[in-house]
C-alpha cells in the first residue's frame, strides 16, 4: 500500500505511471527509453528497511513460492494529499478537505 | 465455432494457436457486452511458456439509469448507439488509448510500440507486456479480459432501468460479466492443458472481479498447478470495519439485485451464506478455498475510490515499513 501518486489520481498500481515522470507524455517517452521499469512502475515505490519496492518488486515477491508473503505500507507521507493523512503530523482537517475538493 | 475450429478435429487434439506474440480475438459464443453485441477477449499466446496470466480490465460500474445509459463503464458507450454496435473494437489491445500529443512523436514513441499516437495495452497495463524487464511475466501466455458490463464481473442478469423523469427511453442493459467470465474460462481450460503457473490479476473493477471470480478460473482451468492473484485497487472489506464504523464503499448490497450477483455467491464451492451476510467475507472464503494459492490485494492509501473504507482501518500502528504477514493473506 504505497501512499499516493500523481497518476490516475492514486488508482491503481498495474497501470503505468506515466503522469509520475517529468509531467508530460513525451518526459514519461525519454524516461522510458531510458530505464522502461523506473517509468513504468514509478510512483509505486515505498521505502523499506531493505531498501525499495516498487509493485514491480512485490509481484516477484509473490511469484517466489520460497518467502513469504508480506505486506508493505508506506511510512511516509507524501504528495497532493498529504495534509489528509490521519496520522501524520501534517493532516489539517480544513486543509485536507480542500484539497480533495 | 471459432474454438472448435482451432482446436482440430477431435476433443484430444491439442490446441494450437493461429500465431503467437500477437494479441488474437476470442469471441465465446453466449457472452454479451452491455448492449447485447458480441463479447471479445484476446489472447496472446507464448511459445516459451505454458505460464498464464488472466489480466481483467477496469473501468468503472453502473447501477441506475442515469450511469447506465449514460455509458460510464468502460467500453458501454455502445449503449447509446443503434442495436448491434460493437462495444469493443477488434483491434482493442493495439489502440487501448489515442493520445494527440504523441502523434507527432512517432519517431521517438514507436520503439515502445506506440505508433500515430495509438497506444497498445502493453503500455497501459504492464503486466499484460511481453518486456520482461518490465513485467516479471513478460513470456507468459497473456490474456487480456476488456470490461464492457459495468458489473465489475459480478452480473449475471439483464436490468432495464427506467428513467425516473419520464423522458428517455428504458435501457435494458445486460450486466453479464460473471456470466462471460464463465465462458471465457471454458475456453480457456480448453486452451490451456497443462499450466505450470496461473496469475489472476486486475484493477479497479477488475481487481473486484479477479477477486470474485478467483474460485471459478482457479477450479475451472483445470491444468492450473499453482496460482497466484493480484486484486488490484477493487478491494472488497467487511460491512464493519475493525474502527467499528460502518463500511459503504461499493453498496455491493444495494447492487446485488440489480447485477444478479447472487448467481455468482450461489455457485462458489463454499461460504454463499457468510458472503450473502457481509459481502467483504469473499476475502475469507476465497483464501479458505485456495490454502495454498498465494492470494494478494494493492491500493494506494490516498485512492479516491475507495480511500474512506480503507484509511479508517488504519491505526498509527501499522505504519510500518514493511510488515511480514502470515500466508496467505
Amino acid at each position: 500500500m504505497p501512499y499516493y501518486r500523481n497518476t490516475n489520481t492514486s488508482h491503481c498500481l498495474t497501470v503505468t505511471g506515466l503522469e509520475d515522470v517529468g509531467g508530460s507524455e513525451l518526459a514519461f517517452i525519454s524516461a522510458f527509453q531510458e530505464d522502461p521499469s523506473a517509468a513504468t512502475w514509478s510512483g509505486t515505490d515505498i521505502e523499506t528497511d531493505e531498501g525499495t519496492v516498487t509493485y514491480k518488486d512485490f509481484i516477484e515477491s509473490v511469484l517466489d513460492d520460497s518467502v513469504p508473503l508480506e505486506s508493505y505500507y508506506e511510512g511516509t507521507c507524501e504528495g497532493k494529499y498529504q495534509v489528509c493523512a490521519l496520522d501524520c503530523d501534517a493532516y489539517d482537517e480544513l486543509m485536507c478537505e480542500a484539497a480533495v475538493r | 465455432m471459432l474454438l472448435l475450429g482451432a482446436l482440430g478435429c477431435g476433443p484430444d487434439d491439442p490446441f494450437v494457436p493461429e500465431a503467437y506474440g500477437q494479441w488474437l480475438k476470442f469471441e465465446p459464443e453466449g457472452a454479451v457486452c452491455a448492449n447485447g453485441s458480441q463479447y471479445k477477449y484476446f489472447v496472446n499466446f507464448s511459445e516459451t511458456s505454458s505460464n498464464l496470466i488472466v489480466f481483467l480490465e477496469g473501468g468503472g460500474a453502473c447501477s441506475n439509469y442515469e450511469s447506465c445509459a449514460s455509458g460510464g463503464p468502460f467500453n458501454t458507450d455502445c449503449i447509446k448507439e443503434p442495436a448491434g454496435t460493437e462495444c469493443i473494437r477488434d483491434n482493442y489491445p493495439a489502440v487501448y488509448l489515442h493520445l494527440d500529443a504523441l502523434e507527432p512523436l512517432s519517431a521517438a514513441t514507436e520503439p515502445l510500440g506506440v505508433v500515430n499516437g495509438d497506444v497498445p495495452v502493453e503500455l497501459s497495463y504492464p503486466l499484460l507486456s511481453s518486456n520482461t524487464d518490465i513485467n516479471p511475466m513478460g513470456d507468459w501466455n497473456r490474456v487480456f479480459i476488456p470490461y464492457c458490463t459495468g458489473d465489475t464481473y459480478l452480473g449475471s442478469r439483464v436490468q432495464t432501468y427506467v428513467d425516473p423523469e419520464g423522458v428517455g427511453p428504458d435501457v435494458e442493459f445486460h450486466h453479464m460479466g460473471h456470466q462471460n467470465m464463465l465462458l471465457v474460462i471454458e475456453e480457456l481450460n480448453q486452451m490451456f492443458a497443462t499450466v505450470p503457473k496461473m496469475m489472476v490479476g486486475g484493477c479497479s473493477a477488475g481487481g473486484v472481479g479477479s477477486l470474485n471470480n478467483y474460485p471459478f478460473i482457479r477450479n475451472g482451468i483445470r491444468g492450473v498447478e499453482q496460482s497466484y492473484l493480484l486484486a488490484d485497487s477493487g478491494p472488497v472489506v467487511p460491512d464493519t470495519l475493525p474502527s467499528g464504523d460502518p463500511s459503504n464503499q461499493l453498496g455491493l448490497t444495494a447492487v446485488r439485485p440489480l447485477w444478479g450477483v447472487d448467481t455468482l455467491i450461489q455457485s462458489l464451492p463454499m461460504g454463499a451464506d457468510r458472503i450473502t451476510e457481509d459481502f467483504g467475507e469473499v476475502n475469507a472464503v476465497v483464501s479458505e478455498l485456495f490454502p495454498n494459492d498465494r492470494l494478494s490485494i494493492s491500493i494506494f492509501e490516498r485512492d479516491y475510490s475507495f480511500t474512506v473504507a480503507v484509511s479508517t482501518c488504519r491505526t498509527t500502528e501499522t505504519r510500518t515499513r514493511a510488515t511480514a504477514s502470515p500466508s496467505p493473506d
